[in-house]
């Protein structure tokens, strides 16, 4: 069987041949098909199961309304399930599978569940698997999923890329038919910048898939002629292959392009699709119209499909889906394909228009004032039953039948800002209201335009109205000769006669009698109608059937279409993969990732980093030796209280204060007291939210009387950079005083242990005196190093030994570090991580983010003496409140393990060891490690009236894991808590 | 004449971890990174606005308002903020930019250092847009020469900086970002030439 149903004609490339297969069925179709008109070309009318009864289907449209003709396309990881038969573009060896059936596409067993149709009907679900209750999670759902699911995923990793781009233009036409064309065509002449985006791979729409002329030429070459006029002009973009998903605030759209769907394939390096937020000032919606389906009894047969599809099929692709095909209609729509379909050799066995006064346009049978009231053919249509005008009933055996039963415009992107439609009595069907998204227009089919005439003129017309309304100079275009046909339609929505199912939602499976019966149970809303029958439902949002349902729900409430409203629409007009959305966002494309000066040394030294934020920082620095990370920290940590250690501290926020009003500014800032500290000196600072909590602490070191470099915590930078800025231009705007950050301007370095100075000697140039007397404990200064390079060298210690930080412009802090760690190579120098970083600081009892965690006072912290009351600062007033300083409340206390075995948990919840573990505890551990010097587990916590709680016991609750431990309330200072270390 | 330059005895290393600066091409287009960049950041102090624009104008040889990028002499200026600049020079020639234009302003304005605090890329070929169109939502018709733009580019806050309207810009970021930036620019300039190529090809 090769093409058996190809006629004459068409737009495909005979000369191309590409092979594909369908369920494992090799099929030959030509470059130009897309994949439903390659299978109708070779006979194949069965394409898909319905979603709910599983009954046989075939393709209704030929565009992206199709609810029928769904796909998996492509194996293994690059399969998609759900993709349209009807937009998917052949390409050579195309592989398609057929969904929601088992074990064939013929015989599915599932296909058992149009037998109980009458226990199916609408709301099935909310009434039969009520009871029993307990059963609903463990054997309903997993047998509706298991029945009810739509294709199936690969479950392996999407191997493609998907782009995200920006797109600016003063027009976007949204669709790239007569309407569009020729509102791109004049607002390219007259200069404006254009976006013309189609979501097919050949522009003209219609013109494509009729038979008719323009300017006396066939309409799909004047297309292409014009399509060719604007690819000249540099002021157009024309995007085939693109689908305008949404229209959100302010002229944005969202726009999807498949760059690559077309290929078996994508190129290296080549994004399959890309999603594009184009900026449109004005926008023209010429989407056009898509056909709609009169309800009879069986109409969901394979082989029944919109009259315009069959009519498309014919004349764009040169398919028959029947050598004897009829029609059924209700407008001249349906004539038209009778002409076409005859005129290519088609028996067209009658054309069946349920308008007694209708004639034939063309040599074939037509039966006026009938209607159709039964299809027969289970897998493929065989024949038609219609009851004719004299009430007699007659069969017509065919193998297609066409159904025009009107015209509704596509509106959808009309709506997505609430905009509301408008009936047209005349076209009956809604067009676009008077709220539209911001600058939107709408021409053409979209508009409620039929003819071909009014489409080119709407085009214009708008298309200049959006230049006018720019300011932007135009000239009208002259309109192109065009057919101008009036458009008369009669509604039918249903054929009354029948008992049998008469199809409304041929994804969802919803007849007419699911809207009857959903009504008949108060469900009268068109958005309970929707929810509770799932009319307009899935991957098609109801494209094909949503009037009719609306109609069929007026004629039952006795109210007009318009009363009875439409459902919501809203983005994105087809459905769009989770991938695209994610463009370059995912894997390590999440998030930036920050390095640190010395990352690729520490990279060599075989470091183990973590995430801090951005940064990547080393954790440890494992040695072959070492199997576990606890050896590596202990070692590091040891290090430093015994001889020096190496950290990269560069990630530490760095605030550049200047100005004559720095000192006054700070002092504004943190609570406790730095107008006068002197030059060449840091103080430690505690920074409080305006409610008193504390939001960073840090050190500020003032380099001049009008220059102050203020460190902030990791996490902190941004916050406190932000919340000072906000200090600046807001609270303060009288102040002279300038912020900006450079973090990354320098690569600090803290070196601590008690040979820090001798390692640091070997550093500094000699001019700097690095002794006690010189450069004391909270020293700092701008100094030279390794030959004159200019530097900062502060001495702060948050390990509690004698320590320093280091800085030098960041390119040479790579080198730096391998100078400090072969300088400290006589003193066994360790580089250390986050982790020992971590445990020194807990011995030593200095707070970080487990601290400071927005809940916690300067009271709490144990410093409630910082916050001065001599001056104003942002926080102290509100720190003073009743609550916040109750001598009762949390403080932070150290917490020691009985014995060297117990592990202490964080987070776990302290109580009295007399009181039951239950209800409201008496503070928590917040941070905890092993101390290797005290040889024990250690933590930090709250713990309420803890100052005068030291040497008691208390019990850790950890219900989490099981655990009841103790622990004894110490010093947050484990080590040398007279501070004599890191003073000498 | 040029500042004395400190030869100290360590070596400097670029932005991406190199001795020298990464050069990548892909299709008609060069990314470099540049390292030789000397940078320092301009505040005028309250009620200084004026005297600091006009240091400004006098080094850029014209107005430097917000949003462009002028050339002087020796230094290129751009501006960043409301009564905020960048000056630039050649690390070379100005290394001690940031202290020399302090004591140029003296009180008048907050000069703070910023060579290494940022990092650059040089990002040439006609036509950009393709490249520039799938990393920042700016309006690339109006990215002319001498404009300068804050964006934020796949998550990063960015200077855009045009020297030749849709055939070179600089893009700077803040020195840690520099491979994330790296990666994302050459992921668009790769995701461009292949669906220009694409394009040229019929389908």
């Amino acid at each position: 069987m090769n093409q058996t149903h190809r006629l004459s004609g068409g737009q495909i490339d005979r000369d191309r041949v590409l092979n594909f297969t369908f369920d494992g069925q090799a099929y030959k179709g030509h470059a130009g098909d897309t994949l439903a008109s390659a299978l109708l070309a070779n006979g194949v009318r069965l394409m898909g199961r319905s979603f709910k009864y599983h009954r046989p289907r075939g393709v209704i449209s030929s565009g992206s309304e199709e609810p029928n003709a769904l796909v998996e396309l492509r194996t293994g990881a690059r399969q998609e399930p759900n993709t349209r038969a009807t937009v998917a573009e052949l390409y050579d060896g195309l592989t398609a599978q057929s969904q929601n059936r088992w074990p064939s596409l013929a015989f599915d067993a599932l296909g058992v569940n149009d037998l109980f149709s009458n226990f199916l009907t609408a709301g099935f679900y909310y009434k039969t698997f009520m009871w029993p209750r307990a059963f609903w999670e463990k054997f309903y759902e997993p047998i509706i999923r298991r029945a009810a699911g739509l294709g199936s995923l690969s479950m392996e990793a999407d191997p493609d890329a998907y782009d995200k781009g920006f797109q600016h233009c003063d027009l976007l036409i949204i669709g790239a038919g007569p309407a569009g064309l020729a509102a791109a065509l004049t607002a390219g002449r007259n200069g404006a910048r254009v976006v013309l985006a189609d979501e097919d791979f050949t522009f003209g729409g219609r013109l494509n898939a009729e038979v008719e002329e323009i300017d006396g030429k066939p309409a799909r070459l004047w297309a292409a002629d014009t399509v060719a006029e604007l690819k000249a002009l540099p002021n157009v973009r024309l995007m085939r292959r693109t689908t305008v998903l949404g229209a959100f605030d302010h002229g944005i759209y969202a726009a999807l392009e498949r760059n690559a769907d077309h290929l078996a394939v994508p190129e290296a390096d080549m994004p399959r699709q890309t999603l594009w937020r184009i900026y449109a000032r004005q926008s023209l919606l010429c989407a056009g119209a898509t056909e709609r389906m009169i309800a009879f009894q069986n109409n969901d047969r394979p082989g029944v499909m919109m009259a315009g599809a069959m009519r498309a099929y014919a004349n764009r692709w040169a398919v028959t889906a029947g050598r004897q095909v009829a029609v059924f209609t209700n407008t001249d729509s349906g004539h038209r394909t009778a002409r076409d379909l005859a005129a290519l050799g088609v028996e067209v066995v009658g054309v069946i228009d349920s308008r007694p006064s209708a004639t034939a346009l063309g040599d074939y049978p037509i039966f006026a004032g009938a209607q159709v009231i039964d299809a027969k053919g289970k897998l493929g249509l065989t024949g038609v039953t219609l009851r004719r005008s004299d009430g007699r009933t007659q069969t017509l055996a065919c193998q297609a039948l066409g159904v025009s039963g009107g015209w509704n415009p596509n509106v959808s992107l009309t709506c997505h800002q609430r905009g509301r439609l408008v009936w047209n009595d005349q076209i009956a069907s809604f067009v676009p209201g008077g709220t539209l998204p911001q600058g939107m227009r709408s021409a053409g089919a979209a508009a409620g335009h039929f003819s071909t005439a009014q489409a080119l003129q709407s085009g214009i017309e708008m298309a200049l109205a959006a230049l006018d309304s720019l300011g932007l100079k135009t000239t009208p275009l002259p309109c192109p000769r065009a057919e101008d046909g009036a458009y008369e339609v009669t509604p039918l929505w249903y054929v009354p006669e029948g008992k049998g199912r008469k199809w409304l939602d041929f994804q969802n499976d919803v007849t007419v009698k699911d809207v009857k019966l959903a009504h008949q149970e108060g469900f009268r809303s068109v958005e309970h109608l929707k929810r509770y029958t799932t009319l307009g439902m899935a991957t098609d949002q109801g494209k094909t059937s949503n009037l009719g349902g609306l109609a069929v729900m007026a004629e039952a409430t006795g109210q007009s279409i318009a009363e009875t409203g439409t459902t919501i629409f809203r983005p994105p007009y087809t459905p769009v993969a989770l991938g695209t959305l994610a463009g370059r966002a995912a894997g390590k494309g999440f998030k930036p990732t920050r390095l640190t000066p010395s990352h690729h040394w520490a990279v060599e030294q075989g470091a183990v980093f973590v995430e801090a934020g951005l940064w990547l920082r080393a954790q440890y620095f494992p040695r072959k030796s070492e199997t576990h990370w606890r050896q590596s920290v202990d070692r590091e940590a040891l290090a430093v209280r015994k001889s020096v250690g190496v950290c990269d501290v560069t990630t530490l926020g760095k605030v550049d204060v200047q100005g004559a009003d720095a000192a006054a500014f700070l002092n504004l800032v943190y609570a406790n007291g730095f107008a006068k500290l002197p030059v060449g000196k840091c103080r430690y600072g505690l920074m409080l939210r305006e409610d008193g909590i504390v939001m960073d602490d840090g050190t500020a070191a003032r380099l001049a009387e009008d220059h102050f470099v203020v460190t902030t915590t990791t996490a902190n930078a941004g916050p406190v950079y932000r919340h000072m800025e906000f200090v600046r231009q807001c609270l303060a705007p009288e102040m002279d005083v300038q912020l900006i950050s450079t973090t990354e301007a320098w690569a600090q370095f803290a070196v601590a242990g008690p040979n820090a100075r001798a390692v640091l000697t070997r550093i500094v140039d000699p001019e700097h005196d690095l002794s006690n007397a010189a450069f004391p404990f909270m020293a700092c200064g701008e100094i030279t190093v390794c030959g004159g390079l200019r530097a900062r060298l502060f001495r702060i210690s948050f390990s509690g030994e004698l320590a320093y930080e280091i800085a030098v412009p960041s390119r040479y802090g790579e080198a730096l570090i391998r100078e400090i760690m072969a300088a400290g190579e006589a003193f066994d120098i360790t580089p250390y991580g986050t982790e020992a970083l971590g445990v020194l600081r807990v011995e030593k009892g200095h707070a970080t983010a487990n601290e400071l965690n927005g809940q916690t006072s300067a009271d709490h912290l144990g410093m409630g003496r910082m916050v001065s009351d001599k001056k104003e600062a942002i926080g102290a007033v509100l720190s003073r409140r009743e609550g916040l300083n109750d001598p009762a409340g949390l403080r932070l206390m150290g917490f020691e393990a009985l014995d060297g075995s117990t592990t202490l948990p964080a987070g776990g919840h302290l109580f009295a060891t007399s009181a039951p573990q239950q209800g409201v505890s008496e503070g928590w551990l917040t941070s905890v490690a092993y101390s290797p010097h005290l040889g024990k587990s250690i933590a930090l916590g709250f713990l309420e009236r803890g100052q005068a709680r030291l040497g008691e016991v208390v019990t850790i609750a950890n219900p989490l894991q099981g655990q009841s431990l103790t622990a004894r309330v110490v010093s947050p200072h484990f080590i040398d808590p007279e501070g004599e270390r890191l003073r000498g | 004449m040029a500042d004395p330059v400190t030869q100290p005895r360590l070596y400097a290393a670029t932005a991406l971890g190199g001795l020298t600066p990464a050069v990548d091409k892909v299709g008609a287009w060069t990314l470099r990174e540049v390292s030789d960049r000397a940078i320092a950041s301009v505040t005028a102090r309250n009620g200084q606005d004026a005297p600091v624009a006009q240091a400004m104008e006098t080094l850029a040889h014209g107005p430097v308002p917000i949003g462009t990028l002028r050339s002087g002499a020796r230094h290129q200026v751009f501006s960043t903020a409301q009564s905020q600049w960048f000056v630039m020079g050649d690390y070379a020639q100005d290394e001690f930019l940031a202290q020399n234009l302090k004591s140029d302003l003296g009180a008048a304005a907050s000069v703070t250092e910023q060579s290494d605090g940022w990092t650059v890329f040089h990002l040439s070929g006609a036509p950009l847009a393709p490249v520039l169109e799938r990393l920042v939502m700016a309006d690339l018709a109006r990215l002319t020469t001498g404009t300068a733009l804050r964006l934020l580019m796949e998550h990063m806050n960015v200077f855009v900086l045009c020297s030749a309207t849709d055939a070179a810009v600089e893009i700077m970021v803040a020195r840690s970002y520099a491979q994330t930036l790296h990666h994302a620019l050459l992921t668009a300039m790769k995701s461009a030439d292949t669906l220009l190529q694409g394009a040229r090809t019929p389908a």
